[in-house]
This record gives C-alpha cells, sequence and structure tokens, in this order.
C-alpha cells in the first residue's frame, strides 16, 4: 500500500515539474521606426539664348523647361552678320549625372540664283552641301558651374569653320563627359556658347580668308545666298556611374 | 540544419546579384533641335530678266531728234533690303557707213544731250556733272559721273530707271554716220 502511494506521489511532483508553462523574466522592447527608401531624382533642365542682327534671331518661346525642344533661327543672314547662341543646361535634381551630347549639323545649297553662279572665286556650292559650312567661322565654349569656360572649338583668337562643330559637340561622351552636380552645388550647370559669324575671321584650309573684310569681294560671297545650316542637338543626363 | 539553411540563403542572393544583365539607371534626355542659320538671298533683275538690251536705241538720228524716256524695272527679287544702287555708263563707237568724217566715240557721246534720268520717280539729272563743260548734261558726262550709292531697293520691291535723250540740235554734218553703243550697267548692293 505504502509503495503504491509513494509512486503515485513522485509521479504527480515530475508533472508538476515538468509542466512548464509561462515563466516570468526580464525583458525590455526597441523599435526603429520610420526606415524610408526614397528615390533621388535626375532632371536636366535646358534653356536657350541667341544674339545677332536686329530682326533676323527668332528664340523659341518658352526658352527654358523640361521636355521644351529649344531653339534659335537666324534668317535673311548676309556676309558680316555674327551672333551667338547660349545652351545653359541645369542639373534640377538631386543626384549627379554625367552629360553627354549627340548632335546632327546638316547643311544645304537650297539652288542657286543668278548671283550664285556668277561667282567664280569660290564657285558656288564647291563642297557639294552649300557653302556655310566653309564661311561661318565659330568657336564653341563649355563652362562647368562656376571654373573658367574652355574652348572646344577654335580659340581665343581664331574662329574654325562650322564644319567642325557636329565632331565637337558630339566629343562631349564617355571619358569626356561632364559631370553635372545635383542642384544647388557648384557644377550643377553647364553653359555651352556658340559664338558666329559669316567669315571676317577664318582660319581653315580652302576658306577664302577675306569674306567679310573691308577688301573682300562682293562677287565671292554671293555664294552663300539661300543656303542653310541646321543643328539639331540631344542632350542626355546619365546618372554617376562610380 | 541552420547551417544548410543559411547557406542556401547566402548563395541566393549572391546569384541575384551577380545577373547584371540590363541595369535601370536614372537618365533623362532634353532636345535642341531646329537650330537654324539661313543666308538671305539679294537678286537684280532688269525688266524681270538677268540683262536686257536696247533698252534705248535709235538709227538715222538728226539733229534735235529725242529718243525715249525708255524704262527699265529695276527688280530685288531678293529677300534681302538693297541698301544701294550704283549706276555706270560706258560706251563704244559704233559708226555707221559711209563715215565720211570720223568722230570720236567722246565726241559723238558729248552731242548727246540726257534730257531725262530719273530713278525711284525722282530725277537724278543734278547728279550729273558738266565735265566737258559744254553747259548740259550728256552721254560722255554721264560715263565720267560718279553715280554709286545711290538710294537701295527693298527686297521683292521694284523702282524704275527712265533714260530719254536728244542729238544736240547744233549737231554738224561731220557727226553724220557716227555713233555709239552705250552699256549701262546696274550693281545693287547689301
Amino acid at each position: 500500500m505504502k509503495k503504491i502511494m509513494g509512486l503515485t506521489v513522485a509521479a504527480l511532483l515530475i508533472m508538476g515539474l515538468v509542466g512548464g508553462g509561462t515563466w516570468a523574466y526580464f525583458s525590455d522592447t526597441e523599435s526603429s521606426t520610420n526606415n524610408t527608401f526614397t528615390a533621388g531624382t535626375l532632371n536636366l533642365t535646358p534653356s536657350i539664348a541667341g544674339t545677332g542682327p536686329a530682326g533676323k534671331v527668332t528664340v523659341s518661346d518658352p526658352a527654358t523647361g523640361d521636355g521644351i525642344d529649344v531653339n534659335v533661327a537666324y534668317a535673311n543672314l548676309v556676309p558680316g552678320d555674327s551672333g551667338t547662341i547660349t545652351w545653359t543646361l541645369e542639373n534640377s535634381g538631386s543626384i549627379d549625372g554625367d552629360l553627354t551630347i549627340l548632335s546632327t549639323v546638316t547643311f544645304t545649297e537650297n539652288g542657286a540664283g543668278s548671283p550664285e553662279t556668277k561667282a567664280t572665286t569660290p564657285t558656288n556650292d564647291n563642297g557639294g552641301n552649300g557653302d556655310l559650312d566653309e564661311y561661318i567661322g565659330v568657336t564653341l565654349t563649355q563652362k562647368i558651374g562656376s571654373a573658367a569656360a574652355t574652348y572646344l572649338l577654335g580659340d581665343a583668337t581664331n574662329k574654325v569653320p562650322i564644319s567642325g562643330l557636329e565632331a565637337a559637340l558630339d566629343a562631349v561622351t564617355g571619358g569626356a563627359s561632364p559631370t553635372m552636380q545635383e542642384d544647388g552645388v557648384d557644377g550643377d550647370t553647364i553653359i555651352y556658347v556658340l559664338t558666329w559669324e559669316i567669315a571676317a575671321d577664318v582660319e581653315g584650309a580652302g576658306v577664302d580668308v577675306k569674306f567679310g573684310t573691308a577688301d573682300d569681294v562682293a562677287a565671292d560671297d554671293n555664294v552663300l545666298q539661300s543656303d542653310t545650316v541646321d543643328i539639331d542637338i540631344t542632350f542626355t543626363l546619365d546618372q554617376t556611374t562610380s | 540544419m541552420k547551417k544548410l539553411l543559411g547557406l542556401t540563403i547566402a548563395f541566393i542572393l549572391l546569384t541575384s546579384m551577380t545577373g547584371i544583365g540590363t541595369w535601370a539607371y536614372f537618365s533623362d534626355v532634353e532636345t535642341s533641335s531646329n537650330n537654324q542659320m539661313a543666308a538671305g538671298t539679294l537678286d537684280l533683275k532688269t525688266n524681270d530678266v538677268d540683262g536686257v538690251s536696247e533698252t534705248i536705241s535709235a538709227t538715222n538720228m538728226a539733229p534735235g531728234n529725242t529718243v525715249g524716256p525708255q524704262t527699265i524695272n529695276l527688280k530685288n527679287t531678293g529677300s534681302i533690303n538693297a541698301s544701294g544702287l550704283d549706276l555706270s555708263f560706258s560706251y563704244i563707237e559704233s559708226d555707221g557707213t559711209p563715215n565720211v568724217i570720223n568722230m570720236s566715240a567722246d565726241e559723238t557721246a558729248a552731242m548727246i544731250q540726257v534730257i531725262t534720268l530719273n530713278y525711284g520717280g525722282v530725277s537724278i539729272l543734278d547728279s550729273i556733272s558738266d565735265g566737258n563743260a559744254n553747259a548740259y548734261k550728256d552721254i560722255q558726262d554721264l560715263k565720267n559721273t560718279d553715280l554709286s550709292g545711290l538710294s537701295g531697293i527693298g527686297g521683292s520691291s521694284t523702282k524704275a530707271f527712265e533714260i530719254a535723250v536728244q542729238l544736240r540740235p547744233e549737231t554738224g554734218n561731220d557727226y553724220q554716220a557716227d555713233g555709239i553703243t552705250i552699256t549701262m550697267t546696274f550693281t545693287l548692293n547689301q
């Protein structure tokens, strides 16, 4: 009798010990809230300005803005005319970007009137694509932020034929891509200035350097009549790699 | 068990990171197209063609005969306003037969008085200097006067040029069969 009771008591005790249930113990809880992920912005904002002979300059309206195709057009140009086109590019976003330029510069003859066909030195349409490619002299500068402007085409004393413009613009790529800083940091703005004149001071093989100067021959200048040059530029700002 | 699970997770992460392919990245593209430089035109037409002849001609002129006024319409068919017109006259001897006594071209020209010379509706006779001092304006005087820098012609505009001449009444018999052919040159400048 006693042995059975002892065993039973022991069994009860063991069961009581094994039933763990909920123990009280110390604890402390902390939280990490407002973990937010926000994407930055990369936003290229172009604007344009143009100077030139009175009554011959048309600047696109508006001249500034996202998704706006800004441009400057000149009409009725004559030997001796000159002007500038300024493209101001701003990174109005919050992250840095690398700027790439791609351009197409097209020259057109547009038919030869009688004054053009009478020219002999040089003859009209000598290169087969009109004559403005040779006889508009240009310089192209690039100014990054507050740094001094540097020449991409021509230099401080010489203009060069505008036929070299496309290659100079397209060279702004790869290792030569300037970085546009995020908005508000010096370098968030890059300015390109094209300074042009109809050949008063052009250096280059095959170009009549007398164009537009006091001793030029009017009959030579006539080869430019009705010719056009069209400039199309695409600016791309890419998130900076590395 | 835990260790195997840990390795598997790490492996999956690594795979997704090395599968580069095309990354999406931010970029913005803007354009400046249709920038254009266009040269204008300046083209002078005389009576709507390039160059005319026999504007004013006469044969068998007798002293006192008048020829003209004849008109040439000078049109700037270009897009640019021309600021100035230059006029110049030249002549060569052009005699008939029989020319018993040969007078020179200059002498003959001196006997042909210019009685009308209009440009743009305004007389420019006063611009001719009487270089040979014979008290009237003649073709020789016209040749020797600098008539450059007259008023220009606007784009797509026309100005009329008129000329009339008279063989002087006192022209003597020595001038019989003598003659000249005159070339008038119009230069329109930007």
